[in-house]
């Protein structure tokens, strides 16, 4: 049965799992038909033209056919452009893509937000401002679900946010002096409506405030990324402890040499 | 036909295998109870030595019968380089490549966040213990030219840079023997960022 093919099409991985011996389901990010589940067949083997399905964070043109839940990816071609991210860029693009999986429904057209999200690959590429590149993609991508955040004005009142004022903020309504939800003060609120985080310590805030409110939309799944990042963390802070656990080792024992040196 | 209890219980031990759904499983249980049952007597017997004799290596982390594996016991190789793979049938491409003569260390896997796969999955303390011992001079990452590849290699040559360790990347670029026109674009355009 011949199947109508898609025209090619902007899209980026998401992430891919095994299938089956050479094969992969991919789920991609497409321009025009949003996120999409679909299987690679044969994309491991080294003369595939679906090559491109196994690269995420990289732009690819990609034309697939089907009906179903699951597309069948036809071709997937790697397209120049964006920079290949290392390092610490790496681990935010993942993350990046952990948000959209996890955020975003199946077949829900977002060009705009695929726009924004491959506008924000290239300046994690060219940018070390990372926090405030997530924080300005977590934001777009709230408002793009209609979960916008509201960054300006008291939403019962209708007063300018104050810096200095600490206020409720309801994930489905907004911030309130009086009122429940998460707290936060107006200076985060306001340094995230402009993208600017004056401080560590704001940036911080403003991380920690947004993640809640998209562990609120995401009700109960789980930002693995966000789980790996903390483990690593806190490897890397038990490692840092130990150099300083053997000088002290050391030390005791070269002291106790001293002594026991002066008291033969 | 209700169904015997042992045999339900066959079909759901096979359903822990990765890519085995309820039909699978129930088509391989019948297979081998039904057809091939001295195969499966077999598997049986292999299995049970398999999970009773193997253990991973002290040093390498790779599957061993013995405490330390006969790579890591070998006196012949150079115990100043330590070279980390993903997996041993990495191990065992490098090897056949005839270019490296140190010791390895075997992750079993590879970081993946997206998976929820962190660093006490691939033994990262360990390895960071085996390469600040004092004996390895050099530590080469041949980890996965993949995204979590990557994400592996950086974290770990983070973590050994601040013990001090000097950290390598093995290089990529175009497969020997092959002509530019046939090379994957990708593949074209790292090269010519990583030219020499």
């Amino acid at each position: 049965m011949q199947q109508k093919k898609s025209p090619p099409q902007r899209a980026f991985v998401l992430h891919g799992y095994p299938y089956k011996e050479t094969s992969l389901i991919v789920d991609v990010f497409t321009l025009d038909y949003g996120r999409l589940a679909m299987v690679a067949k044969g994309a491991k083997r080294p003369a595939s033209n679906l090559r491109g399905a196994l690269l995420s964070l990289q732009p690819i043109e990609v034309v697939f056919s089907g009906r179903g839940e699951v597309k069948t990816m036809l071709q997937a071609t790697w397209t120049p452009g964006q920079p290949w991210l290392t390092g610490r860029a790496l681990m935010c693009g993942m993350y990046l893509n952990e948000l959209v999986m996890k955020l975003l429904p199946r077949e829900d057209s977002h060009p705009l937000l695929f726009e924004s999200y491959a506008a924000t690959l290239m300046t994690l590429a060219e940018s070390d401002e990372h926090s405030a590149i997530l924080r300005e993609f977590e934001t777009q991508l709230l408002a793009e679900l209609g979960y916008g955040l509201q960054l300006e004005k008291d939403v019962k009142t209708g007063e300018l946010l104050q810096p200095d004022t600490l206020y409720r903020y309801d994930p489905l309504a907004g911030p309130m002096v009086h009122g429940g939800g998460v707290l936060v003060s107006g200076r985060v609120l306001l340094a995230l409506n402009k993208g600017v985080f004056e401080d560590a310590m704001i940036a911080a805030e403003a991380r920690d405030f947004v993640r809640t409110i998209i562990e609120f939309h995401l009700e109960r799944k789980q930002l693995r990324s966000s789980t790996v990042m903390h483990d690593l963390h806190s490897l890397s802070e038990r490692l840092d402890a130990k150099p300083a656990a053997r000088r002290a080792a050391k030390k005791a024992q070269t002291e106790r040499m001293i002594i026991e040196g002066a008291n033969p | 036909m209700t169904t015997p209890v042992s045999f339900k219980a066959l079909i759901d031990a096979l359903k822990a295998l990765p890519g085995v759904g309820p039909r699978t499983a129930q088509r391989i249980a019948f297979e081998l109870v039904q057809r091939r049952r001295e195969e499966a007597s077999g598997l049986a017997r292999a299995l049970e030595t398999a999970l009773e004799k193997l253990r991973s290596c002290e040093r390498c982390n790779t599957l061993s019968e013995t405490p330390i594996c006969a790579l890591c016991a070998s006196p012949r190789r150079d115990p100043t380089l330590l070279c980390v793979v993903e997996t041993p049938a990495d191990q065992i491409t490098l090897e056949h490549s005839g270019a490296f003569s140190g010791m390895y260390f075997v992750l079993m896997g590879r970081i993946s966040p997206l998976d929820g796969i962190g660093p006490d999955d691939v033994q990262l303390e360990t390895l960071i213990n085996r390469a600040s011992d004092g004996v390895v001079k050099e530590v080469i990452l041949a980890t996965n030219f993949t995204n979590e590849g990557e994400v592996t290699a950086h974290v770990i040559g983070e973590l050994l840079e601040k013990q001090g360790v000097k950290v390598s990347r093995l290089a990529r670029g175009i497969p020997i023997g092959s002509e530019l026109e046939y090379v994957d674009a990708a593949t074209v355009a790292q090269a010519v960022r990583e030219r020499r």
